[in-house]
């Protein structure tokens, strides 16, 4: 592989390109997919290949193909030079990439268990006893499941001398209880978090208490009335909050964004250059942190697909805006000497972007318990887990509905209810976060499907945060008949 | 590098006849796509990529596994043979799997695959952003886009004879261009990249980003809209994507009425409005092959806003004791003999929306769902666009829009801005739109 990777390189070079890396990459995916006590899906997918980036008179140009054989190695890395050359006859600025020493390493992610050690039939059987389970409550009509696991192995070798190879595993788990009757249907899903774990996440979890209980609660949901427009004290769960982060800080901190690169597919951003540092973001209780290091979570890498070893930086200080998520090409536009780390591809076939890292949120000094928490608000809505999601192109205004809502009234949790969302913009909402739970209430969430990019690429990160409130929030009512 | 059928049928055959006595489906597809990006009047990236699959299936009664690869190697094929296999013999029985289909006449459409896109190069790309740089630099506005030309094949070979072959090239255009508060945006889908008018888009980017500057503030509330064709695109096919029958039977979607009852039949819409998919169509053909492999007819889904045919399932088609209806490969909705000129020209006072973004459901069981406008705004009075206002977000049901038209101009192909999915549709004027907050976003 190295020998392979090396000729790419000197190929490139000796046809012009002033840096080139390639990363070779083998993907495995199991799914399985469940429903009502049947497996409709087994399926294992394995995709393989390598990319080549070249720079050529400070133009990129990338070609990939899935033929890893010593003529296509150099017949893409020929073509990636002729790609850039064509690029550079409309070149504004020519590429710089900021310093990074060069790395010979191996990093893997810290699994206990690899989930494709594990017989497919033990797999199966979780699916059908929590399909069962779930089946069990009454008003339960449809039970869904699915368990997938990813493997990625990928190895990067750069011009400037890097060789690094790194395994990352993810688990990702998703089962879904569906309640139907008197005109209705409700959903209600097990909130356990997708990670970057092996099998052992499925294994620490109780599911059949959850499977029922999450039926329970979907039933609940589907007799729950409806909730009313009005503005309401928020408290979000961290399995709610990690799209509300994800959505209104993440990719609104994105520089590529910021730059004007991503405005005719995923837009701009209200968080310009020019507010680094002096844009009041939040309350001061906001501490957000960008990080590809947090153990298990979604976007931990050791390195990045620029070959930058993986680190943790603030985004938001108090409040206060004050790091962008970068990559090797874009650092120097907001006069970092160094990348924070954020290049990413989804695949061997793609040009890496700028993509999000772990971005969460800093748990509060204060000793607070969830139920404190609770106890102190007179009139308002507690949400947990995802539901409808939705934010215009430069994440300012925004709409957020939950899994399940519940109203809290005189510091009680009361009655559950329904086809509710919170909308506002997004620093009125941050601004009026006025209390985080403490660290042992922080929870380690994330996205799993995070679309960006034309042609577009997924990606999955992380967005831990404590059960967190903002006050006097707008509520909208999105109940009704057709 | 796409694979032709000589090469690709030759393959599946081949992996059929090693494995006798075995119920199996085998497929292959592979694509050469070319792509280049641009933003603040310059190229960002530029690639070329080289995909193939393999897909593996394998069935026993009622069990089945599935396994895919990237490798055409006899040792790795034979690996992906023995994984489906190994997947068939531990999944339990699916008592909803249906048996393999035999083979299958599919309608002839018209030619998808053009040489000249195939071959379209990187420096054939960069040739037409230039020149849209060029117009975007002259008004001093930012143009960003995507400019993507690729030919792709895929071939399907079942042990029971089921085989079809087809061969296309896409070309995908789409440009937004900027300037100091505004913003203008186009995009089409062409099978050729001969017919891309590059320059046209950019043109049309260019008047929305410099109409659309300095909007005035409007407050939220019910408005009359004139919806252009690529907002129409992504409000039809949301409304198809919940058009499963077996979700209405189920009691889970808008379309159902209870107790295992749905509204196929009923008028649901205005009857001014016809929407149907088909292949064969000039403007907008399509791969006429759907679920396992079932040929994709002429299908109307809604006739003077009678629901005609929902979408079913080999299974649940055969539960219902009917015949199967795959999801549809494009949209044609009946227009007017009116152009958008015309529409505008007729409204007293409305809203001209360019597009919409980030539309995700809200409530499935009315169909309401959540989204933004986007680049240009318009305010109209009197026949006359007025002057560009804020961007909103809109609480809405396709279903109610589509009771609400009111006027249709011609059906153009668009491709919707949300889902990226062609459409064939017209530019429609639909009362009391429910636009429900400010966006600032520009």
């Amino acid at each position: 592989m190295k020998e392979l990777a090396e000729l790419a390189l000197d190929t490139a070079k000796s046809r012009g390109a002033s840096y080139a890396d390639i990363r070779i990459c083998r993907y495995r995916n199991q799914y399985i997919f469940g429903r009502d006590k049947r497996i409709e899906t087994t399926a294992d997918t394995e995709d393989a290949g390598f990319g080549i980036r070249a720079v050529v008179n400070g133009a990129w140009g990338f070609a990939s193909s899935y033929r890893l054989e010593k003529a296509e190695v150099q017949r893409i890395a020929a073509l990636a030079v002729d790609v850039a050359r064509a690029s550079s006859r409309l070149l504004r600025q020519p590429v710089e990439l900021v310093p990074e020493p060069a790395y010979q390493d191996h990093w893997q992610s810290p699994i206990q268990k690899n989930p494709f050690k594990i017989p497919m039939e033990k797999k199966i059987d979780l699916i059908l006893k929590i399909n069962e389970e779930m089946l069990k409550v009454d008003g339960i009509k449809v039970a869904t499941a699915y368990l997938n696991f990813n493997e990625m192995w990928k190895y990067f070798v750069s011009t400037e001398g890097s060789f690094i190879e790194q395994d990352l595993m993810f688990t990702n788990p998703n089962f879904t209880a569906v309640a139907v009757g008197a005109g209705d249907s409700q959903t209600r899903s097990i909130q356990v978090p997708p990670e970057q774990k092996g099998y052992e996440l499925i294994e620490s979890i109780d599911w059949v208490e959850k499977a029922r209980k999450t039926a329970e609660e979907a039933v609940e949901k589907l007799k729950a009335k409806e909730g009313t427009a009005g503005k309401k004290d928020l408290i979000l769960m961290p399995s709610h909050l990690c799209l509300t982060i994800h959505e209104s800080i993440g990719h609104a901190t994105e520089l590529d964004r910021a730059l004007g690169w991503e405005a005719d597919m995923a837009g701009t951003t209200f968080v310009t250059p020019d507010k680094l540092g002096t844009l009041k973001y939040g309350s001061p209780l906001m501490n957000i942190v960008g990080d590809k290091l947090l153990s298990g979570a979604l976007g931990t890498a050791g390195y990045d697909d620029d070959g930058v070893k993986s680190r943790r930086f603030f985004i938001i200080k108090e409040g206060i805006f004050v790091g962008y998520q970068t990559t090797r090409e874009l650092a120097r536009f907001v006069k970092e000497k160094e990348s924070t780390g954020c290049a990413y591809a989804d695949s061997w076939s793609s040009f890496p972007l700028q993509r999000m890292p772990n971005v969460w949120l800093k748990p509060g000094d204060k000793p607070l318990t969830l139920d404190q928490l609770i106890s102190d608000t007179e009139d308002g809505l507690l949400f947990d887990g995802m539901g409808s999601f939705s934010i215009d192109q430069q994440r300012y205004n925004f709409q957020f509905g939950g899994d399940a809502v519940w109203e809290i009234k005189n510091g009680k949790v009361g009655d559950m209810v329904k086809n509710v969302a919170y909308q506002s913009k997004t620093t009125d909402f941050w601004g009026s976060l006025d209390a985080v739970c403490s660290q042992e209430h922080w929870e380690n969430w994330g996205v799993f499907g995070c679309g960006k990019g034309e042609p577009m690429q997924p990606a999955r990160m992380g967005h831990g945060s404590a059960p967190a409130r903002f006050r006097r929030v707008n509520i909208i009512s999105g109940g009704g008949k057709l | 590098m796409i694979l032709e059928e000589k090469e690709i049928k030759g393959l599946l055959e081949g992996i059929i006849a090693e494995n006798p006595g075995k119920e199996m489906t085998v497929g292959a597809s592979a694509n050469e796509t070319g792509s280049t990006r641009f933003a603040n009047n310059a190229i960002t990236t530029n690639g070329v990529y080289n995909r193939l699959d393999l897909y593996v299936e394998v069935t026993k009664g009622k069990k089945r596994g599935i396994a895919v690869v990237n490798e055409l190697s006899p040792e790795k094929i034979r690996e992906a043979v023995g994984r489906a296999d190994a997947l068939a013999d531990v999944a339990p029985e699916n008592a909803e799997l249906m048996p393999s289909l035999g083979p299958q006449a599919y309608p002839q459409v018209p030619p998808l695959y053009f040489p000249g896109t195939a071959e379209f190069s990187p420096g054939q790309r960069a040739e037409a952003i230039i020149s849209v740089i060029e117009k975007a630099k002259k008004q001093s506005t930012g143009a960003a886009g995507f400019f993507e030309t690729g030919s792709y094949s895929t071939a399907g070979l079942n042990s029971k004879g089921l085989y079809y072959y087809l061969k296309a090239t896409r070309s995908y255009y789409s440009n937004t261009l900027r300037s100091e508060g505004g913003s203008g945006w186009a995009s089409a889908e062409e099978e050729d990249v001969g017919k891309m008018a590059t320059g046209e888009l950019a043109d049309r980017a260019l008047k929305k980003t410099l109409d659309s500057r300095s909007p005035k503030s409007l407050a939220p509330g019910k408005y009359t809209v004139i919806l252009e064709p690529a907002a129409v695109a992504d409000m039809v096919w949301f409304m198809l994507y919940n058009f499963a029958a077996r979700e209405a039977d189920e009691g889970r979607s808008f379309l159902s009425l209870g107790e295992g009852k749905n509204r196929l039949g009923e008028k649901l819409v205005s009857p001014d409005v016809t929407i149907y998919s088909d292949p064969t169509f000039p403007e907008n053909p399509a791969f006429p092959v759907g679920e396992d492999g079932l040929p994709l007819k002429k299908t109307v889904w809604v006739e003077k806003g009678v629901v005609k045919n929902l979408i079913y399932t080999r299974f649940w088609a055969e539960k219902k004791g009917r015949e199967p209806v795959p999801f549809p490969p494009n949209i044609i909705m009946e227009g007017a003999n009116h152009t958008l000129e015309d529409v505008v020209k007729s409204t007293k006072k409305g809203i001209l929306v360019s597009r919409f973004w980030y539309i995700r459901d809200l409530n499935p069981m009315i169909l309401l769902l959540t989204g933004l406008t986007r680049d240009g705004v318009f305010l109209i009075e009197n026949g006359k666009v007025s002057h560009p206002v804020n961007n909103f977000r809109f609480n809405e049901s396709p279903v109610n829009v589509l009771r609400n038209v009111e006027m249709m101009s011609r059906a153009v192909r668009a491709v919707g801005g949300e889902t990226g999915q062609s459409a064939v549709v017209p530019a429609l004027r639909v009362k009391e739109f429910n636009f429900a907050s400010v966006s600032d976003a520009v």
